[in-house]
């Protein structure tokens, strides 16, 4: 049977001469080729005139928004930059109305220093907090650039007490999930369970550790790493990407007559966090870039906001880039991106 | 030009890694491409796409290994979205224009091709998928696993149950192996 459908998917595909793409490819990539990639190199200096600067450093007690789109009608939870943030935790304050709240969901991503979490935000509904989180977790992420490693892996979660003195029990569906899979690293299998454990304590805000069951009891390893105890959320540093963006949302459509802010976190040599937009889709261009403030030294993120003028910036596809300085010039830098539509 | 010269401290120059990836791989991505979304076009549309992204990201990639597992990757997400996107166009096209919509039949050569293709579109995105990198790439389940985000029990299922569903679809075609 398996040859049979092997046969058969060479017969489909192999037939197929496919016309010759190379000069449109190359069309579209001329125009790096004179920024190059020096842009990386180059740190926060502006390529284009471009607005206004918000830097948002923590402890400052202010959060001036200056643009921010209409919570009743906008899909972006931007939590970061709109509330205070509490001091000691990663997770953001939901944006809390009727219908529910934002949560952040983790998803692995690549970094130069290996495999680390980045979070999307999804909406919650009271009152099963959990479920969202869980299908979320469960789901391919929207940026294709992260994964999950939880497909139909949950059955059920419970969280009892209040605060980190409370624990979450997270009942995996069965035993698929116990040893590491034949290709998974250690350090990836480590950062997947970490994933659980970041998501869920975005669920319920709180600082409280993880117990892995299966339909018995604890179970002694999940993906290889040992679970027989309660687990405590991975060091900020170790965990998650040095840069996370919270706005705008993965495909978001911006209208180029408003003031466009970009939010996350982050945490960087001297707090510098630079964030460009690229044009996508025929040619591709650096259309702005603006260096933002947000912290550094301590085991956390810290948010920073920047907003572009894109009045001048005519339709189309865009990648907004922002990423980490490195001080060493070896170009590790952590990024993290999304595209959007630019319209009229 | 000799390929040292674009050897820098980095590795590969991103313009000369898109001239040899796609050198080596264009063809086999876009038929890759073309077990995906079924539309010779639309796969051709993916795999450019995939190979300006990647020129893109090439800072961050340096290495033609990388950049390859990357291409792959592209093309299987973008063929999935572009085949959502397409089913949605096509649901407006069907109840916009009534009964005038006429498709070219398939040769009769190609029918068994095209039967092929069609029964792959009537999958599950993850059937589909598992399918295609499974035997068309063979892949490893492993390799699947990890490039779809599933577990490899999960890769295991949808190809147990895609193959039957494929083997239902195809019918005649199936069974007759000349």
């Amino acid at each position: 049977m398996s040859e049979r459908i092997t046969d058969l998917l060479h017969e489909a595909a192999d037939g197929v001469e496919p016309g010759d793409r190379l000069d449109a490819i190359r069309a579209a990539t001329a125009r790096t080729r004179r920024t190059g990639p020096g842009w990386w190199a180059a740190g926060g200096v502006g390529l284009v005139a471009a607005s206004v600067v918000v830097a948002l450093v923590l402890g400052t007690g202010g959060s001036p928004r200056v643009a921010g789109p209409d919570p009743a009608d906008s899909p972006s939870p931007s939590p970061t930059a709109t509330d205070p943030v509490p001091a000691p935790t990663v997770h953001p304050v939901p944006s809390e109305s009727a219908d529910g709240a934002a949560t952040a969901v983790y998803y692995v991503g690549e970094t130069p220093d290996g495999p680390r979490l980045f979070r999307e935000f999804r909406w919650i509904q009271a009152p099963d907090r959990f479920s969202a989180a869980i299908d979320a977790l469960e789901s391919d992420p929207t940026d294709p650039d992260y994964r999950t490693y939880w497909h139909r892996a949950v059955d059920d979660v419970s969280f009892d007490g209040v605060g980190a003195d409370g624990l979450i029990q997270v009942r995996l569906v069965d035993g698929s999930f116990r040893s590491r899979p034949a290709g998974m690293d250690e350090v990836t299998a480590w950062i997947a369970v970490q994933q659980v454990i970041y998501t869920l304590q975005a669920v319920v805000q709180a600082r409280a550790p993880v117990q892995f069951l299966s339909a018995g009891g604890p179970v002694d390893q999940v993906l290889g790493v040992a679970t027989s105890e309660p687990l405590a959320a991975g060091e900020v540093l170790e965990t998650l990407a040095h840069v996370s963006i919270s706005d705008p949302l993965e495909g978001q459509v911006v209208d180029n007559d408003e003031p466009f802010t970009v939010r996350g976190v982050g945490n960087s040599f001297e707090g510098n966090i630079v964030t460009r937009i690229e044009r996508l889709s025929g040619v591709v261009e650096v259309v702005a870039e603006e260096p933002a403030i947000a912290g550094t030294y301590e085991d956390r993120l810290f948010p920073f906001e920047v907003t572009f003028d894109l009045t001048t910036v005519p339709p189309g596809d865009y990648l907004v880039i922002s990423r980490t300085d490195d001080p060493t010039g070896a170009e590790r830098f952590h990024v993290d991106d999304r595209r959007i539509t630019i319209v009229d | 030009v000799p390929v040292t010269e674009h050897l820098g401290p980095t590795g590969l120059d991103a313009d000369v890694a898109v001239e040899q990836l796609y050198a080596a791989h264009w063809r086999r991505l876009v038929r890759l491409s073309v077990l995906l979304v079924h539309d010779q076009a639309v796969a051709e549309d993916v795999v450019q796409d995939a190979f300006v992204a990647m020129h893109g990201k090439w800072s961050r990639l340096r290495d033609p290994d990388k950049a390859l597992a990357y291409l792959r990757q592209a093309v299987v997400n973008r063929s999935r979205s572009a085949l959502r996107h397409r089913v949605v166009v096509e649901r407006h096209a069907r109840s916009a224009t009534v009964g005038d919509a006429t498709v070219a039949g398939p040769s009769v050569g190609g029918a068994r091709r095209d039967a092929v293709r069609s029964a792959l579109l009537r999958l599950s995105d993850r059937q589909r998928e598992v399918l295609v990198l499974r035997h068309y790439l063979d892949w490893s389940e492993a390799q699947i696993a990890d490039a779809l985000g599933i577990s490899p029990g999960a890769v295991k299922t949808h190809a147990q149950r895609g193959s039957a569903a494929l083997r239902e679809l195809l019918g005649e075609w199936w069974e007759d192996e000349s």
